[in-house]
């Protein structure tokens, strides 16, 4: 009780430094202070009190070891995840306020007033509400509920098919950093490693997914432009080249899982294999390797977005004005030259938009082809973060933890969104896929 | 511009969304389902591709048997099956049968949804007319499925480890003397990698043996030696399980003799069922798997003009030899039925049994038959003489202790467990980790998942 | 109606579709070759599986590049496992889902752009903040709501309703519907028309391409659904093609019978391609890609 009275004092004034000398521009000093320390306590409060200030109890701990610069020190996770968590949300707190004092007075009729846009109709105060009301509801009730009740199921030791669930502080997110035995050790500059993770399972699946998501996005950004490239030429029968080039985007996770499987399947007999057999050469594990197995699932993936891609290339080659190329070429710019100096900056929102498209397929929409190619094997090689939510809380029936593992996936969209929107939120809007 | 394109679709607007609203409209015409007054039986197992199931079985049970309609459905795996029992268990609408497997258990007699075998029976001698031929059920069959001696589910598709080779190939190689000669069929560990030796000498091109990374198999391989997978006697001593003994000698020695095969480049590694077409190319001498595979085996031998031969799993040629478990899987019953419909089911359990059906699933996968009177039955056929591939199981389970050690461990995170044991196995022979290691590691992780389930689920034995 | 002039054209970027007008052919022999060894890159795998749809193992084993014997085996054994039924459900639940979405983002986008309410912003706020949640991220969660809270598991309605509310697809018609002049609704007000009557005598109608987007898009998303039927549907009578088709492939065990998977998949790839070729041109004009400073 002491502790917990401590702790939210520390909480608020930490806050209030903090958040005081961040944001005294806009607040002046006592501003400043006097928000940080809103901010820390509701903070400390609103994240410690629904977990019962556990992490304060010496009891809960789950340590790792962290070596830097050939000093090792042993760290709890429980500890470290929990101070993080309170930094967050009083950040969040302090932003949240911070833009209520400023815009509140001057723009906040907007937000509750009627605006003044034209063209809208009069007197119908009741419509908009019903036709706003299934989209709205449903997305409160399958979307925000299942996302608010992660947060709950994540500090629970719950099992699927079991009743009883025991409350386990934030275990279950430290088990995320460190292994259950609690022996992971990072060494950073250590030991002769730049960066080294030992016994840390769950970062190797993290590297899985950001593996495949530069990779695919690599691939099938290249290859798209490239082949748009040649498909935008003048020549005759265009169309139909471009028809028979989009078509995989229609397919199935699953159909390019098991065709791939066909194609690639190990064990020297594959389709690709037997070629390879054919030309003299060695047959290769595509698949029980496991980095071949992750260049095969990266070949799947690509192969599957690379119809969409050339898609959007072609139509945006086609939207470089020609006589900006023909211009370049009187400068007497080569083909190359033209292509990096007016192609790529012409198309570039294209790219970046086709960028991001794929980087949350390759994060989110990947289970369907490794569930049928890989099956996330050989050794975990090819699991990325959504097979493992699935391979936890639904195979192991570990709820909790799977609980835990989606609010990573969950941060892993809000960082990719606050990317999208700083990269390109000011030049171009999609409105599809 | 863009106006005039808008104001032309305008005109022949065809209207897409009523296309749709008519096609919606008229699909529930299409899901309308029969009247039937026959007692429903649904059977979720998991061999959608074995024929024999819905096309033979299926029409023997209902015209036994009119008042039953017998529905089968089908998952694509054990773990799925089980996903979408709890799925409908959770609904409220349960099948009356579930195929489980014999690495899961202990968690599904945790979970309340089914009713032991024993007490649905009671002390009937027959049900609908079928004889009770539970104790006719033999060797690590029955011990796999009893607690204190009483059956908890249906030993149905029982299985066992056997070595399937290529007997051309070890007669080319000088392993066998003609390829009728089974038992040159190497039967222990240092049989293994002469013959191997061998292999590797005669070809360039042919892998010696493939076996899968499956915990079943570390799982015999402690059984074979005598050795414990969990603490109080598998958990059948009087005492609940609370911890694995994965890092006994035995263990230690059964990893060793495979990384050694590893090592010398007899063993390899096909990643996810690849072995068929590799064994079906000739290019593979000798395939561990489960007895269930012989049918399939054997197809792929004949299709491809070679002779398929089968022997025992290998031992510990330097420890007594205890016996070996079953694997695959049992039926299970589901609790809180009508009188009516677990009379029904029980009466399909029954017919299983009945020899003849016993005998016939025997020939169409290679399960062994677990009654005694299926197997007195083929023996009367002379099934075994003319199909010796199929009489390995049999002998290596009737070859086999009736012991604690045979007859699985019971603790509720088994399937977890052995999804650990998994990655251990493939980082010793991929990443040369320590075996004694690694084997410590895994021990002291699967504890901790005991742990946590013993804490949600605490054991009353 | 009267005469109607666009505001802000300026700033529009020509419309995709105009840049796909058929362009009068040079003829360079190479970027011919290069294009048809992309078109086989590209058709490769589809092509061999159609192939080994027609092989049995034997025949796949050994590289045969000639169909096979096997079509009306493997045709049987697709059909016995219930291919038929599955692909009817997947229409059925496919449909009803598109619909659902496009007629709910269409009365949203309207909702959005042509009424004046308090707290506008920030319904379309909440609306848009949907978009960073994809169904991943909620899948334990959701899967606890719907089996275990709601008991809708093995049902379509497990399969229909969490998936209609849509925010790409408000945000799709918002964006579209901002983009037509206000004159239009002033002057149907005026003609006395009521919202309804507006939405469907001309909303609609000037509305025909981002629709067919939109239902391209979500037909494709929904036929190609994967995990959450997996998660939610026991029933086989209710089951979706992509379930079943990982079904067919399920003898590791016994050994995998190729030619039945391979069937399976050339079969349920067939509408979503059909879809998507045959609508390429009102997908694009659909897609409304607009630059703005």
């Amino acid at each position: 009780m002491l502790s917990a009275f401590l702790f939210t004092c520390l909480a608020t004034v930490l806050g209030a430094l903090a958040v005081g000398a961040l944001l005294r521009r806009s607040n002046g000093l006592r501003g400043g202070l006097a928000l940080g320390a809103v901010a820390g306590l509701l903070g400390s409060l609103t994240t410690m009190v629904p977990l019962k200030y556990c992490v304060l109890d010496p009891e809960n701990h789950m340590f790792f070891r962290l070596s830097v610069l050939g000093q090792t020190i042993t760290v709890n996770a429980v500890a470290v995840i929990g101070i993080l968590l309170v930094m967050a949300v009083t950040w969040a707190f302090a932003l949240a306020i911070d833009r209520l004092r400023h815009h509140w007075p001057a723009r906040g009729g907007t937000v509750w007033q009627a605006d003044t846009a034209p063209g809208t109709f009069v007197g119908y105060d009741f419509s908009p509400w019903i036709f706003l009301a299934p989209t709205v509801v449903g997305l409160a009730v399958f979307t925000y509920y299942p996302a608010a009740q992660n947060f709950f199921l994540g500090t629970q030791l719950a099992r699927r098919g079991v009743a009883n669930t025991v409350f386990n502080c934030l275990d279950n997110f430290a088990s995320l950093i460190t292994s259950r035995l609690q022996d992971a050790h990072y060494y950073i500059l250590s030991d002769g490693n730049i960066w080294h993770a030992e016994n840390a399972r769950y970062l190797a699946v993290f590297g899985n997914s950001v593996f495949f998501s530069l990779f695919i996005v690599l691939v099938a950004n290249a290859l798209g432009i490239a082949i748009a490239l040649l498909a935008s030429q003048k020549i005759r029968g265009a169309s139909i080249y471009r028809t028979l080039m989009i078509w995989p985007y229609a397919i199935s996770g699953v159909v390019v899982g098991v065709v791939f499987a066909l194609l690639l399947g190990g064990g020297g007999s594959g389709f690709l294999n037997q070629t390879l057999r054919l030309l003299g050469l060695q047959p290769l594990p595509f698949l029980s390797d496991p980095w071949w197995a992750r260049a095969s699932v990266v070949a799947a993936a690509a192969w599957n977005k690379l119809g969409f891609n050339v898609l959007i290339y072609v139509a945006a080659l086609q939207a470089v004005p020609r006589e900006l190329l023909e211009a370049a070429s009187i400068d007497g710019a080569n083909a190359w030259k033209r292509f990096l100096n007016v192609t790529i900056p012409m198309i570039s929102p294209y790219i970046f938009l086709v960028v991001f498209l794929n980087l949350n397929y390759s994060f989110f929409d990947l289970y369907a082809v490794i569930d049928n190619l890989t099956e996330g094997g050989p050794v975990n090689a090819t699991t990325n973060l959504v097979v493992d939510v699935i391979r936890v809380g639904v195979e192991s029936r570990d709820i909790g933890k799977a609980a835990a593992q989606s609010i990573v996936l969950f941060m892993v969209v809000v960082g990719l969104t606050y990317m999208q929107f700083r990269v390109m939120g000011r030049r171009v809007t999609y409105g599809a896929d | 511009m863009f106006w005039k394109g808008q104001a032309r679709e305008h005109e022949k607007d065809p209207p897409l969304v009523l296309l749709l609203l008519v096609l919606v409209l008229l699909l529930p015409s299409l899901t309308l389902a029969q009247d039937d007054d026959r007692i429903k039986i649904r059977f979720f197992h998991r061999w959608g591709n074995i024929t024999w199931i819905p096309e033979v079985l299926e029409p023997a049970f209902e015209a036994a048997f009119p008042q039953y309609d017998l529905e089968l459905r089908v998952a694509d795996n054990y773990n799925n099956a089980y996903d979408l029992y709890t799925l409908a268990q959770e609904q409220g609408d349960p099948p009356e049968l579930l195929q489980g497997t014999s690495s899961n258990t202990q968690a599904p007699r945790d979970s309340g949804f089914f009713k032991p075998l024993h007490e649905a029976i009671g002390d009937r001698t027959e049900i609908n007319g079928i004889p009770v031929r539970l104790d006719e059920i033999v060797g690590p069959a029955a011990t796999f499925y009893q607690l204190d001696g009483e059956y908890y589910e249906l030993p149905w598709n029982a299985s066992t480890p056997v070595v399937f080779a290529n007997m051309d190939l070890l007669v080319e190689a000088g392993v066998a003397e003609d390829v009728n000669d089974f038992a040159a069929i190497p039967s222990t560990w240092a049989e293994v990698n002469e013959a191997c030796a061998l292999i590797a000498d005669s070809f360039d091109d042919v892998d010696c043996i493939n076996f899968g990374a499956s915990g079943w198999y570390f799982e015999n391989a402690l059984a074979m030696q005598g050795a414990f997978l969990a603490n109080n006697e598998n958990g059948r001593g009087g005492g609940c399980v609370t911890e694995v003994l994965f890092n006994s000698q035995e263990a230690v020695d059964y990893l060793a003799w495979h990384k050694s095969l590893e090592d010398a480049g007899y063993w390899v590694d096909y990643g996810r069922s690849e072995y068929d077409i590799t064994w079906a190319n000739g290019k593979l001498a000798m395939h561990m798997t489960s007895s269930a595979a012989a049918r399939g085996r054997v197809e792929i031998g004949e299709g491809n003009g070679f002779t398929v031969g089968a022997n025992r799993m290998p031992y510990n040629q330097d420890v007594d030899y205890v016996g070996n478990t079953v694997g695959g899987g049992m039926i299970l019953l589901t609790d809180g039925l009508e009188p009516e419909v677990e009379e029904g089911a029980l009466t399909f359990l029954m017919f299983l049994l009945e020899p003849e059906n016993m005998a016939a699933w025997h020939q169409v996968t290679g399960y062994v038959p677990v009654t005694q009177s299926a197997f007195d039955l083929l023996e009367a056929e002379g099934w075994f003489e003319e199909n010796p591939t199929f009489a390995v199981a049999n002998q290596q389970l009737a070859g086999s202790a009736r012991a604690p050690q045979t007859a699985g461990a019971i603790f509720g995170s088994f399937a977890q467990v052995y999804k650990m044991y998994r990655e251990v196995f493939q980082d010793i022979l991929r990443n040369n980790a320590d075996i004694q290691e690694s084997l410590d590691r895994l021990k002291a992780e699967a504890d901790l998942l005991i742990e946590e389930y013993n804490l949600l689920v605490p054991c009353d034995a | 109606m009267t005469v109607l002039t666009r505001r802000r054209t300026v700033d529009q970027p020509p419309p995709l579709f105009r840049l796909f007008r058929e362009q009068i052919s040079t003829s360079r022999w190479y970027i011919h070759i290069l294009l048809w060894i992309a078109v086989i890159f590209m058709g490769l795998p589809l092509f061999y599986a159609a192939l080994v749809s027609t092989q049995n193992n034997a025949q796949m084993f050994r590289l045969q590049l000639t169909p096979g014997d096997s079509f009306n085996f493997n045709l049987q054994t697709v059909l016995d496992r219930n291919i038929a039924r599955l692909m009817l459900n997947t229409f059925a639940v496919a449909t009803m889902v598109t619909l659902g979405k496009v007629v709910l983002s269409i009365f949203s986008g309207m909702a959005l752009v042509y009424f004046r309410f308090p707290g506008k912003s920030l319904v379309f706020g909440v609306i848009l903040a949907a978009l960073m949640v994809p169904g991943e991220v909620t899948i334990i969660a959701l899967f606890r709501l719907v089996a275990l809270e709601l008991g809708w598991g093995n049902t379509w309605t497990a399969l229909v309703v969490p998936a209609v509310a849509s925010p790409t697809g408000v945000f799709l018609f918002r964006q579209h519907f901002a983009s037509i002049t206000p004159e239009l609704s002033e002057a149907a007000q005026l003609d006395g028309a009521t919202p309804l009557q507006f939405l469907v005598r001309v909303l609609l109608p000037l509305s025909r391409n981002t629709v067919t987007a939109l239902v391209v898009i979500m037909f494709i998303g929904a036929w190609n659904s994967y995990l959450w039927p997996l998660l939610i549907v026991t029933n086989p009578d209710l089951q979706v093609i992509q379930v079943g088709l990982s079904t067919l492939d399920d003898g590791v065990e016994v050994g995998r019978t190729w030619g039945p998977i391979m069937l399976g998949a050339v079969i349920a790839s067939i509408p979503p391609i059909l879809i998507f070729v045959l609508m390429q041109k009102q997908f694009l004009k659909g897609f409304a890609l607009a630059r703005h400073k």
